[in-house]
């Protein structure tokens, strides 16, 4: 299979080093993209009392986190004890796992930027895609969203609003990449050629240590580029050869290995084959 | 044998031909008019009174702000600009000396002139405008309340239409393309000035004094002449834009 290459590809590169864990960066992700809250009790369903009550945050197979903080650790016994946290984003393969297996085209990587797209109203909710992807990044409305009384003043104009049945994802903010364009042009700026800040997801803009780090993985002139070629950096699951455009960073050695999670010793080989599987 | 003589009895072309008459005139002619249902805009609003009458421009109502985004609608503020009430409060008061109550204030349009105090802030001069323009202050300026607009163009909740992004298309551009293009005869007075506003907006709505209906559809609820997909797709593929699905899509 070949990578579509595209001009400009908005990469992430995520220094777990930095990384607290605090999760300001999931907290921003549902604000922006406007996922609801999870309740049990549907104040519009007046028939509660014969049906199921509706999955609570505390099921974690059904809340919807698009940006999942991951705590990783060494194994080791006190002394050496050591944690690591990583964000987990929607990666946009390069040659994404989920695109192929979708029966009815709603998503695709087909736009510049090679954000993998995903249209609400298309989705069928057959799950293949959830399925395919090995990072678990797609999720499932199990139940239609719903904002407490007053809540859904905080609902923001930026995402459109999923239905029950439907498959979401992350997809770096990408109403802000149309605004920025849009302020671009406005600014006679070329918008092929945003400079670096002009666009950045919440979940960028909210980080309080900086470990996140967007831009363009194609300029040279953006951080990202340079950091994403770091002997440090390294990208989750690289031996299936999907491409992601999110990168991760550590000097923990152990935190690398984990990210390539592999049975002992087959990791070069692993990486041999899919490599060559894909030339 | 029975059934035999049964089709010979009801059946042949001319029934046939009848009853697809029927059906097709009722779905070709009746049923559109059924589909859509004209809602009134909230009041009566002359373009002609703001163009014409006062010189204005159409930038200053329908600007590009700061960050490319586009001001369609002017809130309150930017109409109080010159129809100033002062402050609501008073109006509202003297208003509601008139009716009785401050609950009823909308009462006074039943009147077409009066309180002082209403008629002293009018700025029209024909008494269509005038009733219209009390509307609007009684209505919404003195309760504080945004004008609920129907938007004609409007688009569903997952499509990011940017403004900025077709404001250098010329209509010379589109009336050349390859294929024609069916709205580009109607959009052509628009060359001339420069704006392309014509191909998808009400056609010429700065020379009317009026807000034609809105058309809703009754079975998804948007306007008639809100565009479809493949309009904005066939426009793309002909201009060579991309069609990918977040162009447009969020």
């Amino acid at each position: 299979m070949q990578v579509k290459e595209f001009k400009i590809k908005w990469g992430m590169v995520i220094d777990i080093d930095k990384c607290s864990g605090c999760g300001a960066c999931m907290v921003s992700c549902q604000v922006e993209n406007n996922i609801a809250p999870m309740t049990q009790e549907d104040p519009h369903n007046h028939l509660q009392m014969m049906t199921t009550k509706r999955d609570d945050p505390s099921n974690k197979l059904r809340t919807l986190t698009w940006l999942n903080v991951y705590e990783l650790n060494n194994g080791k016994a006190f002394p050496e004890h050591d944690v690591a946290y990583l964000p987990r984003p929607c990666m946009q393969c390069g040659h994404p796992a989920c695109v192929p297996v979708c029966p009815v085209v709603a998503t695709d990587k087909n736009e510049e930027g090679g954000i993998v797209s995903q249209i609400y109203p298309r989705c069928i909710g057959c799950r293949y895609c959830m399925a395919a992807c090995p990072y678990h990044a797609r999720y499932f409305n199990w139940w239609d969203p719903l904002w407490p009384d007053g809540m859904d003043k905080t609902l923001s104009p930026n995402a459109s609003v999923r239905p029950r049945g439907v498959v979401e994802k992350c997809n770096f903010c990408h109403t802000r990449y149309m605004k920025a364009k849009d302020r671009a042009r406005e600014e006679g700026i070329d918008p092929m050629e945003l400079p670096e800040g002009y666009y950045v997801p919440a979940c960028v803009e909210a980080c309080p240590t900086g470990a996140i780090v967007f831009g363009d993985l194609n300029n040279p002139e953006h951080k990202v580029a340079q950091l994403a070629k770091s002997p440090h950096s390294f990208r989750l699951l690289e031996k299936l050869g999907l491409d992601p455009q999110v990168y991760y960073m550590s000097k923990r050695e152990w935190v690398r290995e984990q990210g390539d999670n592999h049975a002992a010793g087959d990791h070069n080989s692993a990486v041999k084959q899919a490599s060559q599987g894909h030339e | 044998m029975e059934e035999m003589r049964a089709s010979k009895q009801y059946g042949g072309a001319l029934p046939f031909l009848l009853g697809f008459l029927v059906v097709a005139v009722a779905g070709w002619v009746l049923f559109p008019d059924i589909l859509f249902v004209d809602k009134e805009q909230p009041f009566r609003f002359s373009h002609v009174a703001h163009v014409e009458g006062q010189g204005m421009l159409c930038e200053d109502c329908h600007y590009f702000r700061e960050d490319g985004s586009f001001a369609g609608f002017p809130t309150n503020e930017e109409c109080a600009m010159c129809h100033d009430i002062g402050d609501p409060q008073e109006l509202v008061d003297a208003l509601a000396e008139v009716t009785g109550s401050p609950d009823n204030i909308e009462d006074v349009l039943k009147q077409e002139e009066g309180p002082e105090a209403l008629d002293y802030l009018i700025l029209s001069a024909e008494p269509e405008d005038i009733q219209a323009e009390r509307a609007f202050i009684v209505k919404y300026l003195a309760q504080g309340k945004e004008v609920p607009w129907y938007n004609y163009q409007f688009q569903p909740d997952n499509v990011f239409f940017s403004h900025k992004a077709h404001a250098d298309l010329t209509m010379a551009q589109v009336a050349a393309l390859e294929g024609g293009h069916g709205e580009a005869e109607a959009a052509e007075a628009d060359a001339e000035d420069g704006t392309n506003c014509n191909l998808c907006h009400l056609e010429d709505i700065h020379l009317r004094s009026d807000t034609p209906p809105f058309q809703e559809n009754v079975m998804t609820g948007y306007s008639k002449m809100t565009m479809k997909m493949w309009q904005c797709e066939r426009c793309h593929a002909q201009m060579h834009q991309s069609n990918a699905c977040y162009v447009c899509h969020k």
